[in-house]
């Protein structure tokens, strides 16, 4: 049969019984948008919790957690877990497994911080206690804003001409050096700039280990959202005395500027070198300490051997591998286990949640599938139906020269129509209904983690929508059809 | 003209029946029986015969003589039957779904009783359906066929009927239509079952008339009826009763002259 001729007879079928097959298309229609919002809705949970929350896309390595024994004991009386294996040698050995495209050592300031300033930002300033580590830069390369600088500014770095240094610094025989600058007055106090204040975008610190001064740009540190919610959903009015500090957004937090205290305590008293910093707001990333700062590991190590050891420069908290594929999860590890270093709770949580959202997912995909496939049980009675309706017809055919082939590719043809039509009608309900959740979700007060949309949709769920409605319509009417074709045709003449 | 036949350069038509006629159909012990019929009961009983291309043949007998279910054979709409039964040469039952499919769409024209048209089309649609359905090098044909088509319904008479619905036809024109529809390929074999059953005399007659042009025109024309005025036009006349063939005779009618 040619294929106009049988898409034209396609269509004038199904426009004859449109009342039926409209009827029939809403099952279809229900099925697949209910696939698709699944779909959506289970990606979207599974970027939050996964990927926000647990971090799934990386592997937390912490050292061994005390078990029952001598090192339980010591724990009892303050003794710290041993993190002895967290050093750089051990980042490199996990750089060279199968699926940890990075290993990047995370280190705690080990010594008291307290953060001061923000009047600019709230109305007064705030003083409290400060929690912060730091991270290896090119963790979180990927995901700042264009011109956001997170970086080690003030480690050695060589240059040709002044444009090669950061604030503050001239480029003096081939390496950067800052000027030097009276912390009092805040002014240069030697080279031709002398007399005059810090370079625009730098300030005059005082140097670790030491009361000279240098111009120096302010640390770059990094956030994590989580905090920002934790402020504005109880913190703003616990700092606040009685009265509420503002609520602030992402935008307004970019850029900020406030100060730290090193090795200084805002509740406690503590003797010993301290320091003041000024620190700067670079960007937000999930990789961020929740309840602290994060600081570009280079002072983080440098702040540690002033106020710590030698040796509390060198032990890393945690290492964080970046996974390059989630295949590969489990196999990391089980690489780490054998090693005998344990997980951050958030590893271990992240591989439960992820066991949780792939079972959820798989039972959201069932339901709709079930939905399907009782409306492809429709379809075939449907089709079964229209051929007994038809079957004169069909007869006809017959006669005029219709091989069994042709009716079954007409009806099939028929089939696919319909599945093509519902299963995108369907895919864009189900897109539809997404956006008035979104809607409705929007005016709901902001919560921890509330994302823009609960709803992310991968490319591959309109063909995979559309494919799965055609083959469960085409199934469903494969027996109609096959019914249709055997038809006896003098016996369907004479009906 | 039909395929087959043997027409004069003028258009006349040469006696049919004489001994030198090419072997259209031939039936050879032909048995059918349902399923549903007892034991013993047979639909076609032990038939045998041969039609010659060009031949107009009427098979006439009562209702359950079993002429409906030998048309349904001869069309290949029927299979399930013992005994053998060739067309031009052809064992049709050993043909493919295909094949035999093929050779419905180019090689018979099917006119029924009841004209089984379609409704939702107009009478030119209706007429191009075969067309639809044609498969191999019949569908390269097919540009030329919507022009044949709308001749066919000018020589059954029904040119300002054109795009017009079956249901905005008389019996007497659908039935042309359905002529129409069957001569589309210009088939070897027109097969009509009962093609005045549904109609008064007077239209009966106009279709009775066309049918002998169409013999005139060389087509082998096969009717079944339980009318014995067909019998009159028909060069030869078969009569079936309870499936036995209880009589064949050639009537010296020569199509034309009745």
């Amino acid at each position: 049969m040619k294929r106009a001729s049988l898409n034209a007879l396609v269509i004038d079928n199904l426009a004859r019984s449109k009342t039926s097959v409209i009827m029939s298309s809403v099952g279809i229609i229900v099925g697949i948008s209910a696939l698709v919002f699944f779909i959506g809705l289970s990606e979207g949970i599974k970027e939050v919790v996964l990927k926000k929350i647990f971090l799934i896309e990386q592997v937390e390595v912490i050292p061994p957690k005390v078990g029952f024994g001598v090192e339980q004991l010591g724990a009892l009386f303050g003794a710290k877990p041993s993190n002895d294996q967290l050093t750089d040698q051990m980042a490199q050995t996990f750089e060279g497994v199968d699926g940890i495209e990075g290993a990047y050592p995370k280190m705690k300031f080990t010594f008291p911080a307290f953060g001061y300033g923000g009047k600019e930002l709230l109305g007064r300033d705030v003083r409290g206690e400060l929690i912060a580590d730091g991270i290896e830069p090119k963790l979180v390369h990927d995901e700042l804003a264009e011109g956001a600088r997170f970086e080690d500014l003030e480690a050695p770095r060589s240059c040709e001409e002044d444009s090669a240094c950061v604030e503050g610094a001239r480029c003096v025989s081939g390496r950067c050096l800052a000027l030097r600058c009276d912390p009092k007055s805040e002014q240069v106090i030697e080279g031709p700039q002398s007399g005059q204040a810090c370079e625009t975008g730098s300030y005059c610190a005082v140097e670790l280990g030491g009361r000279a001064a240098s111009c120096q740009p302010p640390i770059p540190v990094l956030l994590n959202e989580q905090l920002l919610e934790l402020y504005n959903g109880g913190l703003a009015v616990a700092l606040g005395g009685g009265r509420s500090l503002p609520k602030i957004g992402k935008e307004m937090v970019q850029g900020f500027v406030f100060n730290i205290g090193l090795n200084r305590s805002a509740i406690m008293r503590r003797r010993g070198p301290s320091v003041k910093r000024r620190l700067k707001v670079a960007g937000f990333s999930d990789k961020a300490t929740s309840l602290g700062i994060t600081l570009p590991i280079g002072y983080v190590k440098r702040f540690n051997r002033l106020f710590t050891s030698e040796d509390a420069a060198k032990r890393y908290h945690s290492i964080v591998l970046k996974v390059s594929d989630q295949q590969f999860f489990p196999s990391i590890i089980e690489e780490v286990k054998r090693r005998g270093l344990a997980l951050a709770d958030k590893t271990s949580n992240a591989e439960q949640a992820s066991k949780i959202i792939k079972t959820v997912e798989g039972l959201f995909a069932l339901v709709s599938l079930i939905i399907v496939g009782i409306a492809a049980i429709n379809i075939s009675q449907l089709f079964f139906m229209l051929i007994y309706q038809r079957r004169r017809e069909i007869g006809l055919l017959r006669a005029l020269g219709a091989s069994q082939l042709d009716l079954k590719r007409v009806i099939l043809t028929e089939a696919t129509l319909i599945g093509l039509t519902a299963g995108s009608m369907g895919a864009l309900v189900g897109y539809g209904a997404g956006a008035l959740v979104d809607l409705i979700a929007s005016q709901l007060p902001r919560f921890p983690y509330k994302p823009e949309s609960f709803f992310i949709y991968p490319l591959w769920v309109w063909p995979v929508a559309v494919f799965a409605a055609v083959a469960f319509c085409v199934i469903g009417a494969y027996f109609p059809a096959r019914t249709a074709a055997h038809q006896e045709p003098a016996e369907a003449l004479t009906q | 003209m039909g395929k087959g036949s043997r027409q004069s350069k003028e258009g006349d038509v040469e006696v049919s029946g004489g001994a030198d006629q090419e072997v259209l159909i031939s039936i050879k012990s032909l048995t059918k029986r349902y399923p549903s019929s007892a034991e013993g009961e047979r639909a076609l009983q032990d038939l045998s015969l041969d039609i010659q291309a060009g031949e107009m043949v009427a098979i006439i007998g009562t209702s359950g003589s079993g002429k409906t279910t030998l048309l349904n054979i001869l069309g290949g709409l029927d299979r399930s039957y013992e005994g053998s039964l060739t067309v031009k040469g052809r064992e049709l039952r050993a043909l493919s779904d295909r094949a035999l499919s093929s050779w419905r769409n180019q090689e018979v024209g099917f006119i029924f009783q009841h004209f089984h048209l379609l409704d939702h089309l107009t009478a030119l649609d209706n007429v191009l359906l075969p067309a639809c359905l044609a498969k191999g090098e019949a569908r390269a044909k097919i540009a030329q066929v919507e022009r044949r088509a709308r001749e066919l319904l000018e020589l059954v008479g029904l040119s300002e009927k054109i795009d017009v619905r079956p249901t905005q036809l008389s019996g007497g024109q659908k039935q042309r239509v359905a002529i129409a529809r069957a001569l589309l390929f210009e088939p070897s074999l027109l097969l009509c079952d009962e093609p005045t059953g549904s109609l008064d005399r007077q239209t009966g007659e106009e279709i009775i008339q066309l049918f002998k042009g169409l013999h005139q025109r060389g087509y082998t024309v096969l009717m079944i009826t339980h009318e014995e005025r067909l019998s009159e036009v028909a060069e030869r006349v078969i009569r079936l009763e309870d499936g036995h063939m209880i009589s064949d005779e050639h009537t010296g009618s020569q199509g034309g002259e009745g």
